[in-house]
Order: C-alpha cells, then structure tokens, then sequence
C-alpha cells in the first residue's frame, strides 16, 4: 500500500520538475539576449585593476620596500597603460 | 522513502542530464532563449535529484534498512549515528554518489550566482558541470549503485559494520573535505573551458573564479593535512606521510593547484600567461577525475583487478576524453589566446611566480611518475616494480627547498621590476639571519638538508615579518596609527597579499616539522611489569597491566611512566590493545586495534604503540617512537587555513 | 622580445635538470629501498632471486607462530594460489595481520626462509567483507 503512495509522490514530483522545466518554453520567443563580450565593462574593470595596482605600488615605496628609481619608472608605466585604456573608454562613449 | 525513490531519482536525474546537455546544445545553435531557460532548468533538476538521492541514501544508512547491500556492507546495528552518515562515503558506490552531490551543491550555487551575470560563458558553464555529472551520474546507475537490493535468497540480521579504523572523528570528516576540493575544481575547469570556446581573452571571469579556486585549494588542503593527523593518530607507524598512491592521489592536484592560485593573480593583474593558466587548471581537474580513478578503481593493487572491474577502464576513458577534448581546444585556440606582453625582468614577482610555477608542475610530475610506475612496469614488462618513499624524498626534498626559498624570495620583490639596489635593501636582513643559522647549525655538527632547511624556514620568517614590520612602519609615520590598528588597516586593506604572506608563515612552520623527521628514534621491544628500557635521552617504565571491557570492545591497557635520563617524571602513557566485537563467537570477526597514545610538545612527541601482550609473563610489546617537532606540522596547518580565510574574506568593492 | 627568450631558455634548464634528477634516482642501483621488483612465490622460489623483493599473499590459517620469548618474533607461511613461502618477521605487526589475511612482505630471500623487514596488510578502506562470511553472525539462509 506505502509503495503506492510512494509511486504517487514520485510521479507528482517528476511532473512538478517537467512543468518546471517546460514552462519557459511557452513564453513568446526571445532571440539571445546576450551580447558579444562585453568590451565596456571589460575596460572599466581593468581600470579598476590598474588604479589597484598603483596603490599597493604606493604602498610598497611608502614601506621602503622600492628604490624611487623602481617606483617612479613602474608608475609610469601603469600609467601609460591607464591612459591608454580611458582613451578606450572614451571612444567607446 | 525507500530505495526505490533513491533508485528513480537517481535515474531521473540521469535523463534530465542528458536532455539538459542536448537542449543547450540546440540553444547555441538556435540562439532561441527560452531553450537556454530550459536547459537550465533541467541541470538545476539534476542536481536537485541526485541531492535527493544522497538524502535517501543517507536516511537508508541511519535507519540500518539491511535490505539495501551497501547499508549492510558498511554499516551495523552498533555502528554510532555519526558513523552510520560518515559510511555514506566508506564505500565505493556511496562515495561516487556522494561526489554528485558535492558537485549538484557547488552547480546549484554557481548557476544562481550567475543568473545576470557572464552571459556569455554561463550555456557552455553549465553544460561542462552538467557533463560531468552526467558522467558519475552513469557510473551510479549503471556500473555501481548505492542502492542494489542485497542478493534475494538471504536476509541479514545485522550489517558487516564500519572499520574500527574509520570509526574516527577526523576519518569522518577527511573524506568530505578531500571531496569538497576535488569536486570544486570542476567550477574553474568549466569556466576556464567556456572561455576558450567562446573566445574570451578578456580575463574577467578569472575574477570569479580566483576566490573560487583558493576556496577548493583551501579544502583540498585541510583534507590533505587532516589526513596526515589521522595517519599519525591512527595508524600507529609514527608518521603522517607514506607516499602511498591514495595519498599521492590527492597531493598531485593539490601542487597543480597551488601553482595556479599564484599565477593566476598575474592573470588578473596583467592580463598575462593566459595559456599557462588554462594549462595548470586542465591539469588540476584531470588530476581531481585521476584521483577519485586512483583510489577507487583498484588499479594499484593490481592491473589485473583493473581490468575486471568496468569502473576502472570507464574512469581512464573520461580522463582522456577531458585531456583530448581540453588540449585540442586549447591548441586551437592558442594564436587568440596568446598575450601580447613579455615578462619584463627576471627580478620581479611574475618571474618568481613562474618560476614556483615550474617547480610546482615538475614536483606533481615527479609525484605522478612514481604513483603510475608500477602500473606501468607491470603492464609493458609484466614485473611490478614498486616505489618505495625513499624514491618520493630522494626527489622532491631538493625540490621543497627551492620552494620554500622561492616562498621567502617571491614577495620581497616587487611587480614588474626590482632593482639591484631594492634587491639588496630587501634582502639583506633576511638572507644573513639565514646564513647566520646556517653557520650556528654547521658549528653544531649538524649537516646536509637539515641545516638548508633550517636557514631557509628562518629566511623566510624574517622575510615575512620585516614585509609585515614595514608595513605597519610606513601606515604608522604617516597615519599617525598605533601598531595594532596599523596591523589591522594594512591587512585588511590587502587580504590576498597578507593572507598569502601568513599562508607562507604556516608553509614555514611544516617545513620545520618535516625536517624534523631527520632525527627520529624508533624502538620496538618486550618488557615486564616493573622493567625498564632505554630510548633515546628517555626512560620507559611499565609500571602495570590493565584490562576493561567497553561497549564495543575489550583492552589492554599498558600504563607506562616516561622519565628522562635524570630519572625526572615527564608523562604517563596509557597506549591500549583493543579487540573489537569481542563478543562474536567467530574469531576471524574480532578485530584486534592498537590505540596509541601520544605526548606532544613543540619539540618532540613521545609516541607508543602498544603491540601485543602476553598475560601470563605479565609482559607488554611495544613501540616507542620520538618524533621531534612533529606538532610544528599542524601549527602550520592551523596558519595556512587562517591565512587563506583572510586572503578569502570578501572585499567591499567585490562580493 | 629578448628576455622573453631568455625566460623560456631558464625554464627549459630547470625542466631539463629536474628531469635528469628524476631519472637518476630512479635508476640509482644503490638506493635499494626506493624501487623494489613485486615477484610472484613461485617465481622467486623458481629464479632464487637475491635482490631485495616484494611478495603479495595470503597468510595461511593456522601457520602464523609467534615466539614464547618474545612476542614480536614470528613466522608465517605466505601462501600464493598452491605455492606456499615461510616468512619470519621480527617487528610489530599491523592490527588487521591474522590468518587468512592478505598481506605484503618486503625483504631478502636467503637460506630458504623470507625475512622481511616490512609488512603490511590490504588497504584499511577496504573492509569490504562478503555478507556471506559471517553466516553464524550475521545471517539466516532462507529456507527455500
């Protein structure tokens, strides 16, 4: 008798995951609404990362750890590269 | 709940598996949306199946339901609840269905934490997970399943029970830990193989998948080290580390693992050795699949165990469907994957990554070669040559110290490019403290990996603490802050880089533990009531037999009164000899146990073994064992595992 | 362009030179106990091999001895499908080590007798005991 209401339980359950499932089928087709990647946000990021990497520079020379000689000619580098990715942004916008 | 509501869901999720795998598939094809909805209904479903399952499993094994041969292989009436739960990963059918849950929980979280976010990864993210629990999900339902009825024409009245050597807290939980870090690397392996496949060079899904992977670098290394406790609490042969293939198994993924966690930092940092990362964590999810292969296929006891066994042969055939299909994708994609910056100086921190990098991948190689070298000797000549750990230390302790000189060497220098002058100013403090233990320790007499080791762990201590020193100088002069709150604004400010500093701590502190080893002493003998014996600078006294009889079973108590070579008192040791399930009329039933009983100091641990008794002389066996700096292991346990909860701990700006 | 060159050249010395390690210790006759041959009974009975070697099989019921005088010394006979090896070993014995066992014993052959240095019993996570073992315990035959 149990094993009945066992089968019952599983059956609802399987046809509750179908439905589940099946349901955004229905809806009015959508093409993909993904973009291709997403080269803004990419850019933002890596500004982001680039500023992050200043400040732990700074950090590094404030902590004697780095020769100004060091310091001096990295930070101009990533600042090239900072200039280089806002001229991106820019042109995106 | 029966098994059969186990055995369905089992099979369900099987079908929706593969229809959920087949419907992305038209997806990507079509672009239509509402399939990509579907699609990922139905590998949420499967992971909400096979999690059911577990749970039936589970409450099949605390209800001792003998109708089901795993519950009866692995568990019995007397066996404690936690160990009736913890049987649910005893066993090879159960541990392989534990796997898919393990898996179906990190899939459920990866799937709703990236509802809106890596659009474009996300179809090809959930067909590779969905693989590969399509793939357990097969062996679970077709090969070995947890849930086969016992044989028709007997009942069982009671189970086989639980090993007695599992029936052990940390036993429970070493497996779900190991697992936990097998499994999640799974997560980064999809991500890394969906970029590929959609061409995605731009590196932002490595943020993702950074603390991901330092999570599973963190359980696969708690499992790791909970291992080694258990070997040396339990096992009784006075170590924690055997180079026994099972242990290899797990250490393998655990060095391709920690090389990645380290350069993939420069991936996000710089956008640089893209190949190189989808190399490391390809290899680190083969050598997860590898693993479970390893210990669960049976094949290093013997290739002809393999070859009747069909999980084996499944396992090695999914191992290389990954590497052909990862490798061939990568090949093809590598002209679009290759960076275009250069490392600009041999003095910087990418170079010293790299260089870990190397180190680590060759030692993993080093590990595989002598893992598979008796399979392979016995396949191609026919005579099994086995490896003994004298192979595994001959190799990798020169290895180790390189390491260990790179885990000082690496954060002193600086991103980019360190002068010569920065080099020197850096250096100096922590290279002479190292050559001035060098010095100290040659003047004791001492030689060779011991006094390397030494100088280096102390190398790489005040390295760290002067990173840490000026750090707290700098915020203090110019903040005006107190020392405490500097330690706390600096650490907090930076958590990877100061939790990687302490995680480095911790690596030092088991590096003073395994050279430790260096000076074991061992002693196995027979002694009377009332004798004495002589091991080390340390006296053994048996000052008396005892007996008692417990639950679950019976022992022998030796009570042993340890003095030093002035006759001081130091400890008493009560190692036992236990016989479990005493009480079974069938003597191949009972099984004789040795508990050991250990006095541990930072210098040395006082380990004993209780070997056998003979009652009528009133005569004890044992084995003593000293084991110095042993605990300095575990201590480094404790800081690696804080170390990377600081380095894991979320960012404001993140999350 | 120049450094990068010089990189991959670094890195390829220190894979080439770690690869010779390798192959050095695994070829280094001298460290006997790091790569031992896993031999058949009969077949180190037929070839009377010296060498250290490896044995895999099954103590024989009722064959282990272990010495009145001490208790760590005992002896065995190994059993390999109908070949059989006398063993002695003189160190502690694992827990799971008793008649019937399956076991591995390393050490030399000489004089007829196999003394070995090491001796381990099958892998601890395999209780996997046969459900029809343990017939007076465990289970009642149907009666059919």
């Amino acid at each position: 008798m149990t094993l009945w209401i066992e089968y019952g339980v599983i059956f609802i359950v399987f046809t509750a995951a179908v439905i589940y499932a099946v349901k955004p089928l229905l809806l009015p087709p959508s093409l993909d609404s993904r973009k291709s990647v997403d080269v803004k946000s990419d850019l933002k990021r890596r500004k982001q990362l680039l500023y992050r990497q200043i400040k732990e520079l700074e950090i590094e020379y404030s902590a004697g750890n780095l020769t100004v000689v060091d310091y001096e000619s990295n930070r101009q580098e990533i600042k090239i590269e900072v200039s280089a990715v806002i001229s991106d942004l820019i042109k995106l916008s | 709940m029966t098994p059969i509501v186990g055995n369905i869901s089992l099979n369900l999720a099987f079908g929706f598996s593969v229809l959920s795998i087949i419907i992305l598939s038209i997806f990507l094809r079509s672009g239509d949306y509402r399939l990509y909805l579907t699609g990922r209904r139905l590998s949420i479903g499967v992971s909400l199946l096979s999690i059911w399952a577990t749970i039936v499993l589970g409450y099949q094994l605390i209800r001792s339901n003998f109708e089901v041969d795993y519950v009866a292989h692995y568990t019995s009436r007397e066996t404690p609840l936690l160990y009736k739960i913890s049987a649910l990963w005893a066993g090879q059918a159960g541990s392989l269905l534990f796997w898919v849950f393990i898996l179906s929980l990190f899939a459920l979280t990866v799937i709703f934490q990236n509802k809106n976010t890596h659009k474009n990864l996300m179809p090809w993210v959930i067909i590779i997970i969905t693989a590969v629990e399509l793939f357990f999900l097969v062996l679970i339902n077709f090969v070995t399943n947890p849930f086969l009825p016992v044989e028709a024409d007997i009942i069982v009245a009671n189970g086989l029970g639980l090993n007695p050597l599992l029936q052990n807290l940390t036993m429970a939980i070493h497996p779900p830990l190991l697992y936990l870090g097998y499994v999640g690397f799974t997560i980064p392996f999809a991500f890394g193989i969906s970029a590929l496949i959609n061409k995605d060079t731009s590196s932002l899904w490595i943020q993702s998948v950074r603390r991901w992977s330092l999570m599973t670098w963190l359980f696969l290394s708690c499992g790791i080290i909970l291992g080694g406790w258990w070997a040396y609490q339990e096992l009784g042969w006075g170590g924690y580390w055997a180079w026994d293939p099972v242990e290899n198994a797990s250490l393998m993924p655990w060095l391709t693992a920690t090389a990645f966690v380290h350069s993939i930092v420069i991936q996000e940092k710089k956008n640089m050795l893209r190949v190189w990362n989808m190399v490391l964590i390809i290899l680190t999810f083969t050598l997860c699949i590898f693993g479970t292969f390893l210990t669960r296929s049976g094949i290093m006891s013997s290739v002809h165990s393999f070859a009747t066994s069909s999980l084996g042969p499944l396992f090695l055939g999914f191992v290389f469907l990954i590497l052909i299909f990862s490798i061939s994708l990568l090949l093809f994609r590598l002209p679009i994957m290759k960076s275009e910056k250069k490392m600009e100086s041999f003095s910087s921190r990418e170079s010293g990554f790299l260089f870990n990098n190397v180190i680590f991948v060759v030692m993993c190689f080093a590990v595989f070669w002598g893992t598979i070298f008796p399979v392979l000797t016995e396949a191609v000549r026919g005579v099994k040559i086995t490896v003994g750990a004298p192979f595994f230390n001959q190799i990798n302790t020169p290895l180790g110290m390189v390491l260990l000189l790179l885990t000082g060497v690496g954060p002193l220098l600086a991103w980019r490019r360190t002068s010569r002058q920065s080099i020197i100013r850096n250096f100096a403090l922590p290279a002479s403290a190292g050559l001035l233990t060098a010095i100290l320790l040659l003047l004791l007499n001492l030689a060779g990996y011991v006094v390397i080791s030494f100088s280096l762990s102390v190398f790489v201590l005040i390295a760290m603490v002067s990173e840490f020193y000026r750090g707290i100088k700098a915020r203090m002069s110019r903040f005006g802050e107190n020392p405490i709150t500097a330690l706390i604004t600096i650490i907090s400010k930076n958590r990877s880089r100061y939790g990687g500093y302490i995680v480095h701590l911790g690596i030092v502190f088991m590096f003073v533990g395994f050279t430790g080893n260096a000076f074991n002493e061992e002693k196995e003998f027979g002694i009377k009531v009332g004798q004495e014996e002589h091991v080390g600078i340390y006296r053994i006294k048996l000052s008396g037999l005892s007996e008692a009889e417990r639950p679950n079973h019976y022992a022998f108590i030796a009570n042993l009164r340890i003095t030093d070579s002035q006759g001081n008192f130091i400890v008493n040791l009560r190692p036992e000899k236990r016989i479990y399930n005493h009480r079974n009329p069938d003597p191949n039933r009972r099984q004789p146990h040795s508990e050991l009983d250990i006095y541990s100091t930072m210098i040395k641990d006082i380990y004993s073994v209780f070997s056998g008794v003979d009652k009528e002389n009133q005569t004890a066996f044992l084995k003593i064992m000293i084991n110095p700096l042993v605990n300095w292991v575990w201590i480094g346990g404790y800081i690696l595992i804080f170390g990377t909860m600081i380095a894991l701990w979320p960012r404001k700006d993140e999350v | 362009m120049k450094s990068n060159n010089k990189f991959k050249i670094m890195l390829i010395g220190v894979v080439l030179v770690v690869a010779g390690w390798i192959g050095w210790v695994s070829s280094n006759p001298e460290n006997d106990k790091a790569m031992v041959a896993f031999v058949s009974v009969s077949e180190l009975l037929e070839e009377g091999i010296q060498d250290r070697t490896k044995l895999g099989g099954i103590v024989k019921p009722g064959s282990i001895i272990i010495s009145e005088s001490n208790l760590l010394d005992c002896s065995f006979i190994l059993e390999e499908g109908d070949t059989e090896l006398p063993v002695k070993y003189h160190r502690t014995r694992p827990d799971l080590f008793k008649d019937g066992a399956e076991v591995i014993v390393s050490g030399v052959y000489t004089e007829g007798v196999f003394v070995a240095d090491d001796l381990q019993t099958k892998c601890a996570s395999r209780y996997e005991g046969d459900l029809r073992d343990g017939e007076s315990y465990n289970l009642e035959e149907l009666e059919s």
